[in-house]
């Protein structure tokens, strides 16, 4: 390698430092954005943990749930104005490795979300289309592959998840406890926590099922910080399936269309995942 | 005024100011509860504020009033490909490309144009750059099909939407993000050990933006059937598709079903938020059977033929489109 005269080197080496220092300063700030966790020090703030932690154990612990989940949602609009959409979905999950959410959105659409253990299928009824994947062996490894996969939507899918009673627990950074309430007819304890990226709300049921009724969501680093909402109703922890309600019904004359990431470019595919899937 | 009714007014106006001062010494005391540590279940406790704006009821809160929905014949469906922002502002010859589509929270344009406001007039058929800022809509007028832009060819992802140009006399449509919502959050990520990150938390895909047309009755006053009329065996004309920003000539070949709207091929694909509309390169064009070698038609001859028919508006020398890729593999335990 040829050596730099001085004058050069003076430059690089300048240059050189500069960027050291622009690096230490960037990884400072990368640093400074993620939160430590703070350990609860307040009684309220030690049982709001437990709480939470307890809403996780018991839904991960379930074999089998059902429950109707009413989302609303806002979006941010180019002139800043916030509207509001929504959508309910009807969720039966049946573990090791079934899933059927069926889902009328705000403007009257419905579409079918189907795990079956084999197969992934999406269905818009209202446009007789579906398509199909095949599914991980494990709800869990089927929804990551869902959502960051497919790039399917799923609200909140991590309550439907085994790993909630991990991860859960785990991404909270600050949790306290708010009030004794009601949410419809059912005593509930309302708590709020705080993660690095949002801030949510979450209203547990008392008693022996804490399942959550509801639950607020505030995108505090997206742009005019939108909300998403749920109220979750028809809790149901010993369902009782048919073996028709995890297996797709063809409808008449349905036709099959693929994913959209299959017909994404491959560097767009890739690179539309944030370039931020670590292996 | 009457100095005696005056001086009976006065202790009526000093009472809001007394009860405000008393709220905030209390909201003070309050507060000082709250920092102090523990708060008090059921009065707020942890220092939670039942105050706020968010708080006020007020209209500001409502939820949108039907109005204000995108408005189609359906009254029950999403926005169309018409209503998306329009890209290349001013440029009038470049359809809006994948990049220029709304690419995540709030990055959506505003009042889109409708199809009559689209730019008209044959594409230059670039690749998606970075959307420009839209051009002003044309005048609202009635729908129709409007002209139809060039080939904007699958742009990147991740752009910069495009505003949507200035609406005429329609009324504002709004849409949600075409593929995820809630938005996505910034720096998040899979991690090896359990997919441990906010937006998996959240159910979140993280940051796709495809170029897409929704599949909606638009709000022009055409219906969403479709009627179609066969051209040959395998290219039809339909009367209508909803979400397309025209009348698009459907093209069934290789097992897929292409939409064509003048030189754009649209599919039909599966997003996350439904079924969309997805502008893909054409197909390649099919092999024809070998025939005798006679000369091929000059090209004269052939420009009147290309003219009668729609379908014949598919370049000679395309670029083959790829088959579906195949769906990136399934988790391994």
């Amino acid at each position: 390698m040829m050596k730099p005269d001085g004058k050069a080197w003076k430059s690089g080496g300048f240059r050189c430092v500069w960027l050291v220092a622009a690096l230490m300063v960037a990884r400072s700030a990368l640093a400074a954005e993620v939160t430590p966790k703070t350990e609860p020090s307040t009684e309220s703030q030690r049982e709001a943990a437990a709480l939470l932690k307890s809403m996780a154990e018991y839904l991960g612990g379930l074999k089998s749930f059902s429950c109707t989940s009413s989302n609303r949602y806002e979006t941010v609009q180019a002139n800043g104005q916030k509207i509001e959409f929504g959508e309910t979905r009807r969720i039966s999950l049946s573990r090791p490795d079934r899933l059927r959410i069926e889902e009328v959105t705000s403007d009257g659409a419905s579409d079918l979300a189907l795990f079956d253990g084999k197969q992934i299928t999406m269905l818009s009824a209202d446009d007789n289309v579906y398509a199909q994947a095949p599914q991980p062996a494990s709800i869990e490894d089927a929804l990551v592959y869902f959502v960051r996969d497919l790039r399917m939507r799923m609200p909140l899918a991590m309550l439907l998840s085994t790993h909630v009673r991990t991860e859960l627990p785990a991404l909270v950074k600050e949790v306290d406890y708010v009030e004794s309430t009601k949410v419809g007819n059912r005593a509930a304890h309302h708590i709020a926590g705080r993660s690095d990226s949002v801030d949510f709300q979450l209203w547990i049921a008392e008693g022996k099922s804490p399942v959550p009724l509801r639950i607020v969501i505030t995108y505090k680093l997206a742009p005019s910080q939108p909300r998403f909402g749920a109220e979750i109703s028809d809790w149901d922890v010993s369902p009782r399936f048919s073996a028709k309600t995890f297996q797709f019904a063809l409808p008449k004359d349905a036709r099959k269309i693929p994913f959209a990431v299959q017909l994404l470019p491959p560097d767009a595919a890739q690179t539309a995942a944030g370039g931020e899937v670590k292996p | 005024m009457n100095p005696g009714v005056r001086a009976a007014m006065l202790p009526r106006t000093a009472i809001p100011v007394l009860a405000f001062a008393l709220v905030m010494l209390l909201g003070s005391v309050a507060d000082a509860w709250g920092r102090g540590g523990g708060g008090f279940r059921g009065g707020g406790g942890g220092g939670y504020s039942r105050g706020g704006a968010a708080s006020s009821g007020g209209f500001s809160r409502r939820p949108s009033t039907p109005s204000q929905r995108p408005s189609n014949s359906g009254g029950n469906r999403p926005p169309s490909a018409s209503q998306l922002p329009a890209g290349a502002g001013g440029g009038g010859n470049r359809p809006p490309s994948a990049s220029q589509l709304p690419s995540g929270p709030g990055s959506g344009g505003g009042r889109p144009p409708t199809a009559s406001q689209l730019p008209s007039g044959p594409g230059s058929g670039t690749g998606g750059g970075i959307g420009g800022p839209g051009g002003p809509g044309g005048p609202g007028g009635p729908g129709g099909a409007g002209g139809v832009g060039g080939v904007g060819g699958v742009g990147g992802v991740g752009g910069v939407g495009g505003v949507g140009g200035i609406g005429g006399a329609r009324p504002p449509a709004y849409y949600p993000p075409p593929i995820y919502y809630p938005p996505p959050m910034y720096g998040g990520y899979y991690g090896a050990g359990g997919y441990y990150d906010d937006d998996w938390m959240w159910g979140v895909a993280i940051g796709t933006t495809v170029a897409v047309a929704v599949i909606a009755g638009d709000d022009d006053d055409d219906d969403d059937d479709v009627n179609t009329t066969t051209i040959n065996n395998n290219t039809t004309i339909a009367s209508s598709q909803g979400g397309l920003p025209c009348v698009p000539v459907i093209k069934e070949q290789d097992g897929m079903t292409y939409y064509l709207c003048g030189q754009q091929h649209y599919t039909l694909a599966y997003g996350g938020t439904g079924p969309i509309y997805l502008p893909v390169p054409p197909p390649a064009a099919p092999t024809a059977p070998a025939a005798p070698a006679a000369p091929a038609a000059p090209a004269a001859i052939a420009a009147p033929a290309a003219a009668a028919a729609p379908a014949a508006e598919v370049p000679a020398a395309e670029v083959p489109v790829a088959p579906p890729a195949p769906l990136p593999p399934p988790l391994t335990p």
